[in-house]
Formats: structure tokens, sequence, C-alpha cells
């Protein structure tokens, strides 16, 4: 019995440690651990976990924060809007000092009349192309993540490579949250 | 600095006379589809033997964590997990043994595993755990909003392939660990090749390969976590385009490799954080060197802001130092401040830019196996891995 539920959760290959990845669809029953040098193996039962006790859940609760996710082109002086998703987003990706050198991108977040995050990535301007020399890009594409723990009306990009800074409505980022909950502090119309 | 590297590398490598070494992976890294994945531990201990090796693993269902946030998250959670292992029992034996843990993976899987080894003596060693996930994707998930319901909404998470999840530090505010993405040119005849070249790429990179130029990337692989994309990035030489569903993923990325199979010219980004390169993956050895020294030189450019040292190349850096400087009294200078002979400064062809050229192949110059990361170039490289086991890769 305790086989049979093993197996409705572990597959097993028959061969050896360096077996061949299968193709579905799989017979589970047919899966066992092995050992190589004469050793022998066996299953541990399986027990469930609590996903409060899950290492991973814990993992990305503590690297990860509210916040909105900002995808720009960005072509000469001219910023234009490829998309922007509330999200959780990694705190390391949220940047809002940039201690090194290169040119940068920096996205100001504003709820209303007020400033309520800034983020700044590297602005990918500079290229080297392998046989080809340097290749100096002024359209290109950067992902910003800003921290924000409520909703954004708008943000301001300035990229000083290129000369370019201009203000963007991002409320339509929110119209599913507002669909749902007109009144919900993700919602930048009624907040 | 040199102390605090050599500490490094002697617990990342667990080398203390009488204690097992253990390393693990899975196998395939990383798949979109159903498959069996099959865990591997592998330890040795000459003097007494191993007695046995475990393996655990938590497997479940990848979400994106709107379970416990309102927000979708970038990078996964997981729900209705089971704990489910193996257990290896060896006549303490000395050569090389092997345990194996085979698991079925159907889609939205997310797999945590770690092992420990026992040898004789009863010394232990564990490896860190190591999550990842397979089969087919999420690509919607369900805000959940109190007192309204819930409300579905197309969502893709970064895809974990050697994603390194030991227990939350509190100690760093921010990554320890640098996040490569991978993501498929339109180019890749399918999702299934582009997995199987990341595959097989970043084994060669991070763990099979013998070469010198590999020296570094398997020195250091536990300060990498490595993510596959979904498809919508397109590109050719410099022009690099995310479109959805690549594009918002990104944003969980260091910086993005875009493998490809056609032949172009290969271009990166030189940028430290958010950039992003091209590698082809079809490139047969040749010359003494491979598709995966390119992918470690590009990674040289938009990993670590490494310019190009050859004649002709992008001779321009954002390292830390820089490898390529714009006059002959910079390079001095900056190399004795580093303690490398100023003498060694050189011009690089007639470009005008310098570099410290030591005379020995060097990964940012010679497409050559032999090669590394030397001079210049390779104190900057040690001074982000010093960043990075500081707790702020960038």
């Amino acid at each position: 019995m305790r086989l049979v539920l093993i197996a409705s959760v572990i597959a097993l290959t028959a061969a050896s440690g360096h077996a061949r990845a299968q193709e579905a669809p799989l017979k589970s029953e047919s899966l066992q651990p092995t050992a190589s040098e004469g050793g022998e193996a066996r299953f541990i039962a399986p027990r469930p976990v609590d996903p409060a006790d899950d290492p991973v859940n814990a993992k990305v609760a503590e690297a990860t924060v509210d916040g909105l996710i900002v995808t720009l082109t960005i072509d000469g002086a001219s910023v234009s809007l490829d998309g922007a998703w509330p999200a959780r987003i990694p705190k390391s990706a949220a940047r809002a000092n940039l201690n090194m050198d290169g040119d940068a991108v920096r996205v100001s977040a504003f709820a209303g009349a007020d400033a309520i995050s800034e983020a700044i990535v590297q602005d990918p301007v500079l290229y080297a192309l392998e046989g080809g020399g340097l290749v100096r890009q002024t359209r290109r594409q950067v992902v910003v993540a800003v921290p924000t723990d409520r909703a954004v009306d708008r943000i301001e990009v300035e990229a000083g490579a290129t000369l370019a800074r201009t203000s963007i409505d991002v409320r339509s980022a929110y119209d599913d949250h507002c669909k749902a909950d007109p009144r919900g502090k993700w919602c930048p119309n009624k907040r | 600095m040199r102390l605090l590297s050599l500490c490094v590398l002697i617990l990342l490598s667990a080398g203390c006379a009488g204690t097992p070494r253990l390393s693990a992976i899975h196998n395939p890294l990383y798949r979109a589809e159903n498959h069996t994945s099959t865990i591997t531990a592998r330890a040795r201990e000459p003097q007494d033997g191993i007695a046995e090796i475990s393996i655990t693993a938590i497997v479940g269902e990848l979400t994106a964590c709107t379970e416990s946030q309102l927000l979708p998250s970038l990078i996964p959670c997981r729900r209705n997990a089971s704990a489910i292992g193996a257990v290896c029992v060896f006549p303490n034996t000395t050569a090389e043994v092997a345990c194996t843990l085979p698991v079925a993976i159907t889609p939205q899987r997310l797999v945590t595993y770690s092992a420990t080894a026992r040898s004789a003596a009863n010394r232990t060693a564990s490896t860190g755990s190591v999550t990842y996930a397979g089969g087919a994707p999420l690509t919607q998930t369900v805000m959940n909003i109190p007192l309204i319901g819930n409300i579905p909404i197309n969502w893709e998470t970064a895809r974990p392939v050697i994603w390194r999840t030991n227990d939350p530090s509190a100690a760093t505010d921010r990554a320890d660990k640098i996040d490569w993405g991978f993501v498929p040119d339109p180019d890749m005849p399918n999702y299934r090749g582009f997995t199987d070249d990341l595959h097989s790429m970043v084994m060669t990179l991070f763990y099979d390969d013998a070469n010198q130029y590999s020296v570094w990337p398997r020195t250091w692989k536990n300060l990498f976590n490595i993510w596959a994309g979904p498809a919508g990035a397109d590109a050719e030489e410099c022009t690099h385009s995310f479109g959805e569903p690549a594009a918002s993923v990104r944003g969980a990325f260091d910086g993005t490799a875009v493998l490809h199979r056609n032949s172009f010219r290969d271009c990166a980004s030189i940028s430290l954080g958010g950039g992003s390169g091209t590698s082809q993956t079809t490139l047969p050895n040749f010359s003494g060197t491979s598709a995966e020294w390119v992918l470690l030189h590009e990674a040289g450019h938009f990993l670590f802001g490494l310019g190009d040292e050859y004649v002709g190349g992008g001779n321009s850096s954002i390292s830390a130092p820089k490898n390529v400087y714009g006059d002959e009294a910079t390079c001095q200078s900056n190399s004795t401040a580093n303690g490398i002979s100023s003498a060694q400064c050189v011009q690089i062809g007639m470009s005008g830019t310098w570099r410290n050229d030591d005379g020995l192949a060097t990964t940012m110059e010679d497409p050559d196996h032999a090669s590394d990361f030397r001079t210049l170039s390779g104190v900057a490289m040690s001074n982000r891995i010093s960043a990075c086991v500081g707790g702020a890769c960038y």
C-alpha cells in the first residue's frame, strides 16, 4: 500500500542515476530510486507540507515587495510605455540607487501629486558587437521594477544618455483591480 | 580580499579531511512538458567510505503566490506540496557513490531538493537546497480580492532552472545571487529546443567542462541562480526586443541571455544589472573555443560590465575596476592600485584604448578554452564575487 502511495507521487527510472529523462506519459509504478556501487535504495514515505512551512514560500515572502513592473522603449529623446503590471517584485531588482558607472534610467512613481517611489536601472545604450566594435543603441528597451505600496497614477522617466524625459500615465495597469474592486487600494481612480 | 576568497572557496567546496565531498544536480535542468526528472547526489570519502546518502525533495504546484498575496509574483510560490525522498545505504564505500531520486514532472511542478551524505566515521555533508520548475508553465493566475472574489488574469512567472533557495537571510537587503535569465529567440525550432540547448550550455559551463575558461563559473556556480523565461524576445546582433510575456518576466533577472541557433554576430550590452546579450547555441567547437565559451564572454559584457580586449571589439568597460581605459596613464594607475604591473598596459591595436596584458589568454580577448579572466578583468570578477558574498551582487 505504501509503495502504491509513494508511486503516485514519485516517478522512477529503471535505469541508473545517469538515466536519460523519459517522455510522458509516465508509468510511475516502474520508477525506483537507485544506489550505485552495491548500495541499497529505498523511498522515504511522503508527507504533506503546509504552505506556511514551505521554504520556497518563505523565500519569496522575504525576497519580494509590492510594486509595478514597467517595460519602456526609449528611442532617442522619446519614451513609450510597452506595458505595466502590478506585481510582487524582487527586492533586488527594485533599486533606488545605482552605485556604479554607466548610464542610468530613473523612474519616479507618483500617486496624485505625491512622489511615492523611485527606481533606477542601467540604461543599455552601449553594446559590444563581436567583431564589430562598440555600438550605441539609441533605441533600446528597459524593464524597471518600481516598489510601491499603493497604486501609481503616472511615472516620470529620465534617461540622460539620450536626453529623454517624459511623464507617462500608467493607471490602465490597474484596470483588472479597478473592475473587481473599484474602492480598493490598487485602484488609482478611487483612492 | 584573497583570504576572503579562499575561505569562501573552502566553504563552497566543503573540503575538510574526513568530510564527504557531496554534490547534487537534477536532470534535465528544465523542461516545460511532462517528464521524469532525476535528482542525483554523488558523494565520496576515500578514507572511511560513504555509509549513506539521503535526498529529500518537496514537490508541489507552482503558483504566482496569489494564495498568500494580492498581487501576482514574478518569482513563484508553491502549494499542495509533499515532502518525498530516498535513502541510499552503502557498505562504507570509498569510491564515489551515487543515489538517485526520480520525480514525475507534471504541469506546473515546483521541486526543491537537498542531499546529505554520511561517512562511516559519522561525518556529514549537506548541499544547499535547489529549486526548479518543470512541466507546462503557469500562464494564468487568479487574484483573490477579499469580499469581492476571484479574478483570473494572464500571468507568467520566471521559471527556476537552478534557484538556490536556502533559508531566507534577514542580513541582506539586496540579493546575494546573480539572477541569470535565459529566453529563446524566435529562431529556436520550439521551446523544447530552447530548453535542451539551455541544459547543455549551463551544464557544460557550470558543471561538466574541464577547461581553464570554465574554472571561474564552476568555482562560483553557487552564487548564480539560473532562470528560464517564456517566449517573446527577438534578437539580431545588437537589436534586442522583448515582447510579452518575456518582457515583464525579465524584471526578475539581473541579465538576460537570448539563446539563438541561426548565425549572426553576437552582441551584448555593457552593463551591470538589467542588460542582455545573445549567444548562439549551435556554434561548433572551433579553434579551441565553443558556444559555452562565447556565452561566458557575452556574460562578461552584460552581467559584469567588462569590455572586449581584442582589436576591433567593444573596447569600453564599466566594471570595477574597468578592464579597458581611454589612456595609458589611467590604465597604469589602476593597474598599480590593483597590484598588477603597470608595465603590462598596452594599447588595443590603434584604438586609443588600453588594457593590462600579461601575455596569457584572457576571456575578454582570446577565443580559447585555455583563457580565463586575467589581470584587471580578473580583479573585477573577484570584486563582483566579494560583493555577492557580502550580500549585494549589484
